[in-house]
């Protein structure tokens, strides 16, 4: 018995301990910041901060765009994880690894092409002007309506990974019930499929809201234009001038706990949804789900799920992949102007960016790994026990990726740019305060993606094995991991790939020879050489897509879309 | 089993992570800086900068083969974030640049305010025209950048002024990159403010004829390119760089003059190696370092012994604007308030 509780302890203690080192300490730097005006503590940075009406309204644009695109992903991306884990839609197999492309693509990258493809002078834009015979087009990739397409564009992946974990080990039988009884498919679907799988889609989509209102790419390449400014890009005007004035740094500090507290606000949502309703779909039965048949509606929902790979992964891909291969921007893509110069040259005279891709590819590996060990550990904490203060482990697990990621990176570099207590061990400008920094802005991912798979697991199981004689490590180990492992593959994969394209945390972070992919194609795009900007993201799609690829192809198909 | 064989993986990264943190010190290591007047600089410098990843790489290379003894650690990002992690740095302890080169003299007006950097007495100061260093030595123009009016080669007639940003036939393909985040943009916006002619007026009639704020110079420059903007406010060497890449655009000098920013070199008070960072300033001043920021980055040469971009005026004929950097600074809440006013009511 004594064995059986302290292992408990020690394992669950020490993952307490790592959250407290990678996010606590930092984090708490920057709530200390948030205090700070004038050298002493106060609440002046708050008030003078909300007193701003433009802080206002950018807080009321934030919460626009970012409920905006939770609806608008958590539709799609519930549909799009029901059509490849319960029908018997021709083609799944290639659904599955199209659906998640748009999330491989780095947020400014995407926002790039979607004005390249609708903005006023973009290649949808021309064609539709063409074909219709205008000189007009009825839409703006500008400002509120842009900007939350494009963020949805980006982030359904996001609902449909953490749907897909949970459709696909569903206990069927309720379903074949309603099927039984009569019920036609979109009833089931509404009725039965859809409630059960409340808890992940819901995962989902607060990953959506976390990820939305802490997002600075799309509204800074979709806002400015249209005078629509947000949090982030009211944080990151605040920073960029950090020696104008001595409380810059608290007032961004202020403001980004402004976008802590809202993400709270989402995970709470979430809890009261899911409060005293029973999700324990998972009773351990061993179970082959039969697909849906979708008969005649195949016909309409075929061509709808292509439509959405076409729009939401191809045509972007395509538009980067234009401006890659063009001689000079804004030349017209006929033959006579594409070239292959710009792979060259980022490939052959850029070594930094080719230390980039290898180190950005270690990084998110090892990320995604700690992550899902920690995240796991964490979500079992706040499942199944009853630990006081758990609910504060969740804020702080959630709050680095609900601010922007600069911000991230300034409580890092105020967390760590002293020696550590009693050595002279300095991680600053070591390749460990990027994977600290990280590890701590994805956690929410591990914790997230395996607190739905847990809350969908009888405790009757782990009871069982109790009964029979296995301690709290046999027990996690033999019953748990099993049951919870497609929901640690899916979160392995969604921290790998937002990791491995990290552009806003490692921008202050990296030093030299510890360059990171995603910052050295934002450098080049920022200097204005755009054409080798997208030729440099364009490899880093095809790492990404190879590395998907390989995993799939060792873990036989169980980890990669 | 599994569990272990996933606990194996996550050990074999593990280790795979340290050798390459390792190899990389490695390569990047250098002796502790002796710094002892007369001998030649050793050991490691930092420079934070906001100049073209091309631009430094090369300066790097020619400055190593110049000083072999010394590393020269670059971080490139652009002028916002090199202020950001520089605050950051300061209030956790030291920054640990030895240099920094962002984009124009009144973010180091706020530098010198708060005491960073060091004074300094480059070998060939001298050489420098007045308006290209800071009077009491803290900081010195390694670059010269201008504030241009471009335009897409479409735009029928072409512009020559600023006044012309205010011509009807470009309505609403006009840009201006935005002053809340970019130096050169916001010292631009506090020049016309205060141009007589010109004023908040200026850019009232710009925004009723469609003008937009733009995020960036570089996102002006491929808005131009494209041909979605016409007619756009952008930095010179820029400009000149996507012309001379064969991007469909030019760009004249306005008729007005432009907003002439030089862009400073400072060495950090704190910094250990002030020898081998004074040496580098040194080098990027000399001709040979000038002439390398003409070839490299199409840049006009702060001295005027080198040469220019072929079709370029040389220093003393560019006609400019009169640019205050105490008042830029001193007003930088104001510029902010009333540019925001303008454009988002």
């Amino acid at each position: 018995m004594l064995n059986r509780i302290s292992l408990a302890v020690v394992i669950l203690g020490s993952s307490v301990l790592l959250l407290g080192i990678f996010v606590v300490y930092p984090m708490s730097t920057m709530i200390i910041q948030s205090f700070i005006y004038n050298s002493k503590f106060s609440l002046q940075n708050y008030l003078l901060a909300l007193r701003q009406p433009g802080n206002l309204i950018a807080l009321r644009h934030t919460l626009e765009i970012s409920l905006g695109s939770v609806v608008g992903s958590t539709i799609l991306g519930t549909l799009a994880a029901w059509i490849v884990a319960r029908t018997d839609l021709p083609g799944r197999s290639i659904l599955r690894t199209a659906f998640v492309f748009p999330f491989l693509i780095p947020p400014f990258v995407g926002a790039l092409a979607w004005r390249q493809l609708l903005g006023p002078v973009g290649y949808l834009s021309k064609a539709y002007q063409a074909f219709i015979g205008v000189d007009s087009v009825p839409w703006s990739i500008y400002g509120v309506g842009g900007i939350i397409f494009v963020m949805t564009m980006h982030s359904y992946p996001l609902v449909y990974i953490t749907a897909l974990g949970g459709l696909e080990r569903m206990n069927p039988e309720l379903e074949e019930a309603a099927q039984s009884s009569g019920a036609k498919i979109f009833r089931v679907m509404r009725d039965v499929t859809l409630p059960l799988m409340a808890p992940t889609i819901l995962a989902g989509a607060v990953l959506v809201f976390t990820t939305e209102i802490a997002n600075f790419g799309i509204p800074a390449v979709l806002g400015y234009s249209e005078n629509y400014f947000v949090l982030t890009t009211k944080i990151y005007q605040a920073v960029a001038k950090s020696f104008a004035s001595p409380n810059a740094l608290s007032t961004a500090a202020a403001l980004s706990m402004v976008l802590a507290i809202i993400a709270a606000a989402g995970i709470i949502t979430q809890r009261l949804i899911l409060r005293g309703r029973e999700y324990a779909v998972l009773s351990g039965k061993s179970m082959q789900p039969n697909l849906v048949r979708l008969g005649s509606h195949k016909s309409w929902i075929l061509p709808s799920a292509w439509a959405l790979v076409f729009i939401a992964s191809i045509a972007p891909v395509l538009s980067i992949l234009i401006t890659s291969l063009i001689r000079a921007y804004g030349l017209p893509p006929t033959l006579d102007n594409l070239t292959l110069q710009n792979f060259a040259q980022v490939l052959f005279m850029n070594a930094a960016a080719r230390r980039g891709i290898v180190n950005s590819l270690i990084l998110a590996a090892t990320s995604a790994t700690l992550i899902a060990f920690l995240g796991a550990l964490i979500a079992y904490i706040l499942v199944r026990t009853k630990l006081p203060g758990r609910d504060l482990l969740d804020f702080f697990a959630a709050m680095p990726y609900a601010v922007p990621g600069t911000v991230v990176a300034l409580a890092m570099i105020l967390a760590w740019l002293k020696p550590l207590p009693l050595t002279r061990i300095v991680l600053y400008n070591t390749i460990w305060i990027l994977l600290i920094a990280y590890v701590a802005r994805y956690l929410t991912f591990g914790v997230r993606s395996t607190t739905g798979s847990l809350r969908q697991i009888h405790p009757s199981l782990e009871e069982a094995a109790r009964i029979c004689g296995a301690n709290w490590l046999q027990s996690f180990r033999d019953v748990m991991l099993p049951l919870i492992t497609p929901g640690l593959f899916a979160g392995w994969f969604l921290v790998f790939m937002p990791c491995l394209r990290e552009l806003t945390v490692s921008i202050l972070l990296w030093s030299a020879g510890r360059e990171t992919v995603g910052v050295m194609v934002f450098n080049l795009q920022e200097s204005g050489h755009i054409t080798l900007c997208a030729a440099l993201a364009m490899m880093m799609l095809a790492v990404l897509v190879a590395a998907n690829m390989i995993t799939r192809r060792i873990t036989g198909g169980r980890l990669g879309y | 089993m599994k569990l272990y064989r996933t606990l194996t993986l996550l050990i074999s990264l593990f280790i795979a992570f340290s050798v390459t943190d390792a190899y990389r010190s490695q390569t990047i290591a250098a002796p502790a800086p002796k710094g002892t007047g007369g001998s030649a600089p050793q050991g490691k410098i930092i420079l934070y900068t906001s100049v073209p990843q091309n631009i430094v790489d090369r300066l790097q290379t020619d400055y190593k083969a110049k000083f072999p003894s010394v590393t020269l650690e670059v971080f490139r990002a652009g002028s916002s974030e090199v202020e950001a992690k520089m605050a950051a740095e300061k209030q956790a302890g030291n920054i640990q640049a030895d240099l920094v080169w962002v984009a124009e003299p009144s973010t180091y007006e706020d530098f010198k305010n708060q005491g960073i950097l060091l004074k300094l007495v480059p070998t060939e100061a001298n050489l420098l025209p007045s308006e290209m260093k800071d009077k009491d030595g803290y900081y010195f123009a390694g670059r010269l950048i201008n504030m241009v009016v471009a335009f897409n080669i479409k735009a029928n007639p072409k512009p020559g002024a600023w006044k012309d940003l205010l011509n009807p036939v470009y309505k609403g393909k006009l840009g201006f990159p935005t002053p809340v985040s970019s130096g050169a943009a916001e010292a631009s916006v506090r020049t016309l403010a205060d141009t007589p002619g010109f004023g908040w007026d200026y850019f009232k009639q710009f925004r009723a004829n469609g003008g937009k704020q733009i995020k960036n110079n570089s996102a002006v420059q491929e808005q131009l390119s494209t041909g979605e903007l016409l007619v756009g406010v952008l930095l010179d060497f820029m400009i000149r760089d996507a012309k001379s890449k064969g991007s469909p655009v030019d760009y004249v000098w306005p008729a007005e003059g432009a907003v002439f920013i030089p862009s400073p070199i400072a060495v950090i008070k704190t910094s250990k190696n002030p020898e081998a960072a004074k040496a580098f300033v040194d080098y990027l001043l000399s001709k040979e370092g000038q002439n390398s920021m003409v070839k490299l980055g199409n840049f006009i040469p702060v001295r005027p012994d080198v040469t220019g971009p072929a079709g370029t005026p040389s220093l003393g004929q560019i006609k400019r604007l009169t640019t205050d950097w105490r008042v830029v600074r001193e007003k930088r809440q104001d510029t902010k308030d009333q540019f925001e006013a303008i454009f988002t009511k």
